[in-house]
């Protein structure tokens, strides 16, 4: 098991659950806000970008850029028959090997 | 049994019970199964037609770790396969984790015809599947896994978002999470999402706010009714039994997020079976 962080989304995650199980990220959508601006164009910005005369038409979700799958893809297989995940994105920094240190707690194991 | 065998072989076997291999069928197991270090092991006995030896057999199979489709094939020589069992070895899956076919297939590879289908469903390694005398039984059948995951911890300004892997069926249980809120002066309420990977089907939204500078606990579950907790954060109602497939997603939405709030990591609790893809 690994800590690691998504290049992409820059989230943070243990490959392994704690019952054995592959933990498959996916990174978050990028939530928009699409407006009507006083102007009467539409733009998507920011739901914290919102001007105070603008007019809410709808919340947007966006997939983000090169946003990170490791959902198995069965369609593409590797050389030994096991599906790829959908899709690297940026890849993942490896953050901590196997352990996770333990630090003031001296009864512990 | 085919006519042919009945004609050719002698008297004793006759009386020979199983299921009749003509000599160009195979076995093939597929497992689906989620945990690692699983070995799916088929034992069994076959006798022979030639001379009515019987052969006690055992062949091991590797499944994928990742809920996919995996698959193995053995030849027979012409006879009768009398019993067969399936367990698992190397490690200890729970019912919902390791899903087992066994069909008897003519050819080889994605060009095999399946013939028939000997044994399915879940298998441990204290549970079996045995022919004769296990059902076919599909993997949404019964119960499946209680599973205690924790998510990905999302950077600060980003929502929580968990998505039902490839091969899975969940049915949402609970989730807790924390929100800290920087000193920016504003009201964030928030809503626990469900979605199908692009639209929401159902939102459980808290009815109280979260102001500048607090952590708050948030608990989503079936507690009937959502209320809050000064200081400390709140349960919100969120609907029981709601059966999420692959690709859909739970996720927060938080109003007038801000630049320097920050979610922790989700741990959540649901039910997983495995759906074959």
């Amino acid at each position: 098991m690994s800590r690691v962080r998504c290049k992409t989304c820059k989230g943070e995650y243990d490959t392994t659950t704690a019952d054995g199980l592959p933990y498959m990220h996916v990174c978050p959508p990028v939530r928009g806000v699409k407006v009507r601006r006083a102007d009467g164009s539409r733009a998507i910005v920011a739901p914290d970008a919102v001007l105070a005369d603008d007019q809410v038409i709808a919340e947007v979700l966006l997939t983000r850029k090169q946003a990170r799958d490791e959902t198995p893809d069965p369609t593409n297989r590797d050389e030994r028959g096991i599906p790829r995940i959908k899709a690297e994105g940026r890849g993942v920094t490896i953050l901590a090997d196997d352990v996770v240190p333990v630090v003031g707690l001296p009864d512990a194991s | 049994m085919n006519g042919d065998a009945l004609a050719t072989r002698s008297a004793p076997e006759l009386e020979v019970g199983g299921f009749y291999f003509a000599g160009d069928d195979q076995i093939r197991v597929t497992s689906w199964n989620a945990l690692a270090s699983v070995t799916v092991v088929l034992t069994g006995r076959f006798v022979h037609a030639e001379d009515g030896r019987i052969e006690p057999f055992s062949e091991v199979h590797t499944p994928n770790t990742n809920r996919t489709a995996a698959s193995s094939t053995y030849q027979r020589a012409r006879g009768w396969l009398t019993d067969l069992s399936v367990l698992v070895t190397g490690a200890t899956p729970q019912r919902g984790q390791t899903f087992v076919r066994v069909d008897v297939v003519r050819g080889q590879g994605a060009g095999a015809i399946a013939l028939s289908t000997l044994l399915q469903g879940y298998v441990t390694a204290t549970q079996r599947l045995a022919y004769p005398g296990s059902p076919i039984i599909d993997s949404l059948t019964g119960p499946g896994v209680i599973r205690s995951l924790t998510g990905t911890d999302p950077v600060a300004a980003s929502e929580i978002s968990e998505t039902v892997p490839t091969g899975a069926r969940w049915r949402f249980i609970s989730l807790r999470a924390q929100l800290v809120t920087d000193a920016t002066a504003a009201n964030r309420t928030l809503a626990l999402v469900f979605d199908d990977g692009t639209n929401s089907y159902m939102y459980a939204a808290t009815n109280f706010n979260q102001t500048a500078s607090q952590a708050l606990n948030y608990a989503f579950g079936d507690v009937g009714q959502t209320y809050g907790f000064y200081l400390l954060g709140g349960m919100v109602s969120a609907p029981a039994n709601l059966v999420l497939a692959a690709g859909h997603r739970i996720r927060t939405v938080t109003t007038t997020l801000q630049a320097g709030d920050n979610w922790g990591p989700p741990q959540y609790a649901v039910e997983e079976w495995l759906e074959p893809v």
